[in-house]
């Protein structure tokens, strides 16, 4: 099986050499055990796996396809485009539904069982990672140049290509869900602060102690008074929490003195 | 029974040059809406070498008075000033000082 990445363009993610191959590694995986399991068993699968950014140019446009399915393209890429910043998602795109039927054009799978065979594959990529079904979206048909790639910026588009089996496949990947699949190497990290920590340990930095949060309505809050009790929340931790000062909580404490100052006991 | 569905076209819109009255603070509209208010006790220095060090039983002196009263802070911005309390299990905060809007 040949596995080979390719990228013409420059994505506001850019992935190192390392990321773009492992995620190609993690997708050829997906595609090989889908490929036997669901489509051709007893056979060894042959495609390739190549990725590019998320660019209008990366998607195969056409214009001829009709209003109500470009319509219809669109409306989920942008549904797709307005959470990608916010939730990982995978799509599958630009299979035309005969190319999968075994026979000629006329022997169409019926459409459920399309869908949820592609919904499979899509599953099976981001089978490690707890997502719903909501996350992941099918489109049949190729994307017409109509459809508002900027708003889908930051992406990832992988083509499958199939040797015996043409077109191709799409999957358009957010950037959240690449940094999901393909965490950076935190070991790695570790190590290069490890060789920096002479010349780091010693920058100050401001730490914050928590006792808890609470919820209240903005009415509430427009009329609070002196002497009025806030309740802290039920879910806070009885002891609270240090954070840095942009919000990352690093440990939970409970609260002392140290003479006449107030002190945080680190207790995790 | 057939329908047809056909595209929808939205019009373009534009602000126009002379706007209209603005809604205005209509608390009546939000009142319902709920914040979440954190109530914070003291900030401490420490470096990046400790940050890393830091382990379960270690003590972090805040720069705050034990007896000071405590921020109850929405976004960020403190609203409000107050000592702590126990409510039943829980911890609370009575209210002591009130910030004046800025």
């Amino acid at each position: 099986m040949d596995t080979t990445t390719s990228s013409s363009t420059t994505p506001i993610l850019v992935l190192g050499d390392k990321r773009r191959h492992a995620l190609t590694s993690h997708l050829s995986n997906c595609v090989n055990l889908w490929l036997r399991t669901w489509v051709a068993s007893g056979r060894e699968p042959q495609f390739v796996v190549t990725l590019s950014a998320a660019t209008e140019a990366a998607i195969k446009a056409e214009d001829s396809h009709t209003d109500k399915i470009v319509t219809g393209c669109v409306e989920k890429l942008e549904h797709l485009a307005a959470i990608a910043d916010g939730d990982a998602l995978a799509a599958v795109l630009d299979i035309p539904r005969h190319a999968w039927s075994g026979g000629s054009s006329k022997d169409g799978i019926a459409g459920g069982v399309f869908d949820k065979l592609l919904t499979a594959l899509a599953r099976g990529i981001v089978a490690d990672l707890k997502f719903g079904p909501w996350q992941i979206g099918i489109f049949e048909q190729h994307l017409s140049r109509k459809t508002k790639l900027q708003d889908f910026k930051r992406g990832w588009i992988a083509t499958i290509a199939f040797e015996d089996r043409p077109p191709n496949l799409q999957v358009a990947f957010s950037a959240t869900l690449v940094s999901h699949l393909i965490p950076v190497d935190s070991k790695a990290v570790a190590a290069t602060l490890t060789r920096r920590r002479a010349a780091i340990a010693e920058e100050p930095m401001r730490i914050e102690a928590v006792l808890g949060e609470a919820s209240v309505s903005i009415g509430d809050l427009a009329s609070l008074a002196i002497n009025d009790v806030i309740v802290l929340r039920d879910d806070s931790p009885q002891a609270g929490y240090v954070t840095t000062t942009d919000g990352r909580r690093v440990a939970n404490m409970s609260l002392g003195r140290v003479g006449a100052k107030r002190a945080a006991l680190i207790t995790k | 029974m057939s329908s047809v569905v056909s595209r929808v076209e939205l019009p373009v819109l534009t602000t126009a040059a002379e706007k209209g009255r603005p809604l205005g603070e209509r608390l009546d509209l939000v009142e319902h809406v709920q914040v979440k208010l954190t109530v914070t006790l003291g900030e401490a220095e420490i470096n990046v070498g400790k940050l890393f060090g830091l382990a379960a039983n270690d003590v972090i002196t805040l720069d705050r008075d034990a007896d000071a009263p405590v921020d109850i802070r929405l976004n960020g911005r403190v609203v409000a000033r107050g000592a702590l309390v126990a409510v039943g299990d829980k911890f609370g905060v009575r209210v002591t000082e009130i910030q004046p809007e800025s």
